[in-house]
């Protein structure tokens, strides 16, 4: 006998705390009358009938499960957090060392790292397209559209 | 007359060099995205937005558009040769595209679907010359309550329509809406939900928007589900001509796709999926032969190829004319407009007919570029489908990064695109389809402006919007579509209580 899966109700609340976010975030902007909106008006507006929806939605899952009809826990359900993890951080290492390091050190080690999140890929072909892109990149930006990041850089 | 002598002057603008290379690399793109299954034209053209920025607005949009129609004709190939659709409305070519290649007529299956996309791309192309200019000359009445009203209209359109959880689509445009409101409000100069944090003063840029919600959020989503790829036999020329029955089958579906493609992918929210399906559909139901359907039946492909390229080249007519994009694509193509100083609407064709013109021979040039990538050069794509993606998502990642940092130079844009593809992938998690969040991003700040400015000249009176013939007709309807979408989880809970 499977669980009950939780998902559609943990979605919904992740929806309505975004809506009270807003509601909140908002608490301070003029409303303003009907004739002459206020900045408050419209993301108020929206923020209650996004609240709204979420809550009608959390409503209708929860008499469903009450009822014993709610949808089973299946194996496909399952949160793939390391490979949203990696991609994260490899993001991350790029936004924090392309100003420290310059392009290219900063396009390989976010290429690596984020190559690792499969682990089917082989480490040495890792390395190998590593190089490549680097190449690319340094062809491409620098030399092609010449953006203004440095390639290299000195990190003292 | 005039159209054709408009067209010709169009020619003149699309065949410059540069003109040539970026359809050429648009369209080229485009298949390769299209190809390749687990990015789609959505997460590829908004990887390319930032290299608008160097480009000229006609040069940037015949580039884009490209990408964008490209990807449909190379989305049929990874659906006939692997039974994996490349792009979303190319799932209903696996139907019998993919039994087609397991009787060994892959070549004619694949030589089929090209022409079939061909034809349905041109009678689009038709409708659009002809039809845009007398739709933007309508518009040119529309006030502020009309354009509030046709907004509305396509982002609940758009969001119930295609979705088949209607009322999670309209959560996510509402979501969509907020996150556009972030930034200095333009009529108090008031920040709104800025924390005080200097990028945030213009609002969040589209760039990192939509990189986050679609680049990012799709490879995270896809590096576990990929297979690994099999190894395909090169595709023969010889074994692309069809019979003379196939040609006899082919004329009539590939009409009637166009027909209906081209009618779908020019209303708000409907788009090429819908338009793939519902000619499908349509053929299958007026066959004398239903029982063929699903074992390689020539119409099965060609009805839905050819309804979903004609549908991707008439989403560009609401989109132009009217300044209303129907899907979250579109919306893109509007925001690169926009970083481009124009704004497109009724003024756009006289204004910048070059623009119009131009783009409009574009897609001539490139369906015939297409043709010629997807006939004599379609073991190139054969041999690419075979590439693993463990080799492709981790460039694509550093693709990104790159083109988003070199906007602004901005170290913070980077991070807000990994939080935005953290929020993608926890939406698709939780059954919610981030599209429509991207198409409120975009129409929110025109639908306030809007707003605001129809209840000034009402003096707060809503219901003379309902009065305009115009506005109120579209009112009428986008509350259906909300009544219906309400509806449809007590619809449904009933529906499973009952069986």
């Amino acid at each position: 006998m499977s669980r009950v899966s939780l998902r559609p109700i943990i979605g919904y609340l992740l929806v309505c705390a975004a809506a009270a976010y807003f509601l909140w975030g908002g608490r301070n902007l003029t409303f303003g009358q009907v004739a002459n909106i206020g900045p408050g008006f419209y993301p108020t507006t929206v923020a209650i009938a996004m609240a709204g929806m979420a809550a009608f939605g959390l409503l209708t899952e929860i008499m469903k499960i009450m009822r014993g009809a709610g949808d089973r826990a299946s194996d496909d359900e399952r949160f793939d957090w390391s490979s949203l993890a990696v991609i994260s951080i490899a993001i991350l290492v790029f936004a924090y060392t392309v100003r420290w390091v310059g392009l290219i050190p900063a396009v390989v080690a976010t290429f690596i790292i984020a190559a690792l999140a499969d682990r089917r890929t082989p480490k040495r072909m890792i390395l190998i397209l590593a190089a490549g892109l680097a190449l690319l990149t340094w062809a491409i930006f620098i030399v092609g559209l010449s953006v203004s990041i440095p390639a290299f850089r000195a990190p003292w | 007359m005039e159209t054709l002598a408009n067209l010709a002057a169009g020619f003149g603008v699309a065949f410059s060099l540069q003109n040539l290379i970026y359809c050429f690399a648009g369209v080229t793109l485009g298949t390769l995205i299209g190809v390749l299954p687990g990015i789609g034209s959505l997460a590829a053209v908004s990887m390319l937005l930032p290299v608008t920025y160097y480009l000229e607005p006609t040069t940037a949009l015949v580039m884009l558009a490209g990408v964008f129609y490209g990807a449909e004709y190379g989305g049929s190939i990874a659906s006939i040769l692997l039974n994996l659709p490349g792009t979303a409305s190319a799932a209903v070519t696996c139907l019998d595209g993919h039994p087609m290649a397991k009787k060994g007529r892959a070549g004619v299956a694949l030589f089929v679907t090209t022409i079939a996309s061909f034809v349905g791309a041109a009678v689009g192309i038709i409708i659009l010359s002809f039809f845009s200019p007398v739709l933007a000359s309508v518009a040119n009445n529309f006030t502020s309550a009309e354009y509030f009203a046709v907004i509305l209209l396509g982002l609940v359109g758009a969001a119930t329509i295609t979705n088949s959880a209607p009322m999670r689509g309209l959560i996510m445009v509402a979501f969509g809406l907020l996150l556009g409101a972030i930034g200095t409000d333009v009529n108090s100069g008031q920040q709104r939900f800025t924390h005080g944090v200097p990028s945030l003063f213009d609002g969040f840029n589209i760039v990192v928007v939509a990189m986050g919600l679609f680049g990012v959020s799709e490879i995270i989503q896809s590096i576990r589900v990929t297979r690994q790829r099999t190894s395909e036999q090169p595709i023969t020329l010889r074994s692309m001509i069809p019979t003379r029955q196939d040609m006899r089958e082919f004329t009539a579906p590939a009409l009637r796709g166009s027909a209906i493609g081209s009618f779908i992918g020019a209303l708000p929210g409907a788009g090429q999926t819908i338009a793939a399906f519902m000619s499908y559909a349509m053929e299958k139901r007026i066959s004398k032969r239903p029982e063929k359907f699903g074992t390689g039946a020539i119409e099965g492909i060609t009805a839905p190829e050819s309804a979903n390229n004609a549908a991707s080249i008439t989403a560009f007519i609401p989109t132009l004319t009217l300044g209303i994009p129907g899907s979250a694509t579109m919306a893109l193509i509007l925001g690169a407009l926009l970083i481009n100083g124009i704004t497109p609407g009724p003024n756009l064709i006289p204004q910048n007919p070059e623009l119009f013109w131009g783009l409009v021979a574009s897609f001539w040039i490139g369906n015939v570029l297409l043709c010629i990538l997807n006939i004599p050069l379609i073991n190139i794509w054969v041999r690419i489908i075979q590439v693993p993606y463990g080799y492709l998502y981790p460039a694509i990642i550093v693709l990104v990064c790159i083109g988003v940092f070199s906007v602004n130079l901005n170290i913070l844009d980077v991070v807000f695109v990994m939080a935005f593809g953290v929020v993608g992938y926890l939406l698709k998690v939780y059954g919610f389809e981030p599209a429509p969040v991207l198409l409120g991003f975009v129409l929110g700040p025109m639908l306030e402006e809007n707003l605001r400015r129809a209840l000034l000249v009402n003096r707060g009176n809503f219901m003379a919007l309902m009065e305009r013939p115009i506005s109120g007709t579209f009112l009428v309807i986008t509350a259906i579509l909300l009544v219906w979408a309400l509806a449809s989880p007590i619809l449904r809970a009933r529906r499973s209580r009952a069986s």
